[in-house]
């Protein structure tokens, strides 16, 4: 192979690198948390980062805790306490539903580490 | 030539190590909303944008809540379902479609089930009202009345089907289907999605009945988390292994329940017809397995009632497949199941 063989080998593979880095780079980082109230997003956390959250529900409340990579809430004054209750999460695609409150807490990523489709309950 | 050579193979290379981070022509779309009183998830894979996934999951959204509002609820004062309920004569009654077809296929499914599942005892569920914010239990008295009035005891039977199309029914006979609503919004979600040429795969959650359809964008089966009813919500038992094309309804003591404050007991949502009271029984959850969501939601419900071994004459009638949780946390599991038990506190008995 000639020189400028060899440069051209390596400014394409310099162009690849670069494009893969700029790739990842922009892919978010981590787990997101989503909140939303009756369908509008309110807010929006990285699973890691701890931090406690009051959710603006339209009346009532409900407080959610971000805590080593898991989301879970905290305090509900609703009647029937199912959000409450539902265990801490962490992985893509589970959620905690406050139904009276209209509140879904939603776990997103682009890895999918959730071997689970969907629950019957 | 020699230049040319490593040209191409330098390009290819880059070209695979670029495709890697590539997206697959597969898309997808998950959202969670409310309908039917319930949380609903549906998500979508296809072949089209996933802002085009977006707007088919809201279309999908938007016909489960009109089937409550126009059709089947009986909270909605002006649907289907509540002028059927408030008519005073109930003699050869015209009922359209769709209200026809699920309201005989529900009464179909709550004589083969001899009534543990009853479509027809209105008048008993609203009395005890169990998704209102603060249920109370009904006295005594109350219930006895109910049951008497509503002919509450074996309901079905005064439900007939005309040839005409028309209903016949006694004057005091409510409709409720709400232990059929979510498998008919499963039902219609499903034919939805096989009629849309775009959606390869999906899976549709109605609070505990789910359906799924066609394959994933890997191409896998779909797992389907069984709710664990002793755990915290979102607790998995275990999950199922299923193909597109089924559809699965659990029933629960845990789903739906209050304790009273002034007796200090635990009433759950699952009325036994001859009492008037929650269904007394070891079972604390029964997830069913079939070929359509009406009868996968109508049958969870009876065949908790049922228990495993009564179970099994209505389970072979139509074709369904159970997995029955009890109080001993022993887990009983239908043959051709692919279930795998993930709480080791749980044991699978056969």
């Amino acid at each position: 192979m000639k020189k400028k063989d060899l440069f051209l080998v390596g400014g394409i593979l310099i162009i690849a690198f670069i494009s893969m880095l700029v790739i990842h780079l922009t892919q978010r980082d981590g787990k997101q948390v989503k909140v939303t109230v009756d369908g509008k997003t309110v807010h929006e956390a990285s699973l890691s980062k701890n931090e406690t959250y009051t959710i603006p529900v339209k009346s009532g409340e409900n407080k959610m805790r971000i805590k080593d990579g898991y989301v879970k809430m905290i305090d509900a004054d609703c009647p029937d306490q199912i959000c409450k209750n539902h265990k801490k999460i962490s992985k893509d695609g589970e959620t905690i539903v406050c139904l009276p409150h209209k509140v879904v807490i939603e776990i997103m990523s682009d890895a999918k580490d959730n071997e689970l489709d969907g629950m019957t309950n | 030539m020699r230049r040319r050579l490593g040209l191409i193979c330098v390009t290819m290379l880059s070209i695979l190590m670029l495709s890697g981070c590539k997206k697959e022509t597969t898309q997808s779309y998950s959202h969670t909303d409310f309908a039917m009183g319930t949380v609903t998830n549906i998500s979508l894979y296809g072949t089209v944008t996933e802002d085009k996934l977006k707007e088919k999951e809201e279309n999908l959204i938007k016909v489960v809540k009109e089937i409550e509002d126009k059709q089947i609820s009986w909270r909605v004062k002006d649907s289907a379902i509540s002028k059927l309920n408030g008519l005073k004569n109930k003699n050869k009654v015209t009922v359209k479609e769709p209200l026809l077809s699920w309201l005989k296929t529900s009464m179909e499914i709550s004589r083969e089930a001899s009534g543990k599942v009853d479509g027809s005892i209105g008048l008993l569920t609203q009395t005890w009202d169990f998704e209102s914010a603060h249920p109370v239990a009904p006295s005594a008295e109350t219930i006895k009345k109910v049951l008497k009035e509503g002919n509450i005891s074996g309901c079905y039977k005064n439900v007939k089907f005309e040839k005409n199309g028309t209903i016949t029914t006694g004057k005091n006979v409510k409709f409720d289907l709400g232990a059929f609503g979510k498998g008919i919004g499963i039902d219609k979600v499903y034919e939805m999605m096989k009629k849309d040429k775009t959606i390869s795969g999906g899976i549709v959650a109605l609070g505990g009945s789910v359906a799924v359809y066609g394959k994933k964008e890997d191409g896998q089966s779909w797992n389907v988390g069984v709710q664990n009813p002793s755990g915290e919500q979102g607790e998995v038992l275990g999950s199922l292994k299923l193909e597109g094309g089924k559809f699965i309804s659990t029933s629960g003591d845990y789903e739906k329940y209050f304790i009273d404050k002034k007796t200090g007991k635990r009433y759950f949502h699952i009325l036994d017809e001859n009492t008037g009271y929650s269904v007394d029984t070891d079972v604390k959850s029964c997830t069913i397995v079939c070929d359509s969501g009406i009868i996968s939601d109508g049958l969870s419900t009876a065949c908790f009632a049922l228990g495993p071994k009564k179970s099994q004459q209505l389970l072979k009638k139509y074709n369904a497949k159970a997995i029955f949780v009890d109080k001993k946390h022993k887990v009983t599991v239908s043959k051709g199941l692919e279930f795998t038990l993930q709480d080791n506190r749980y044991k699978v008995i056969n």
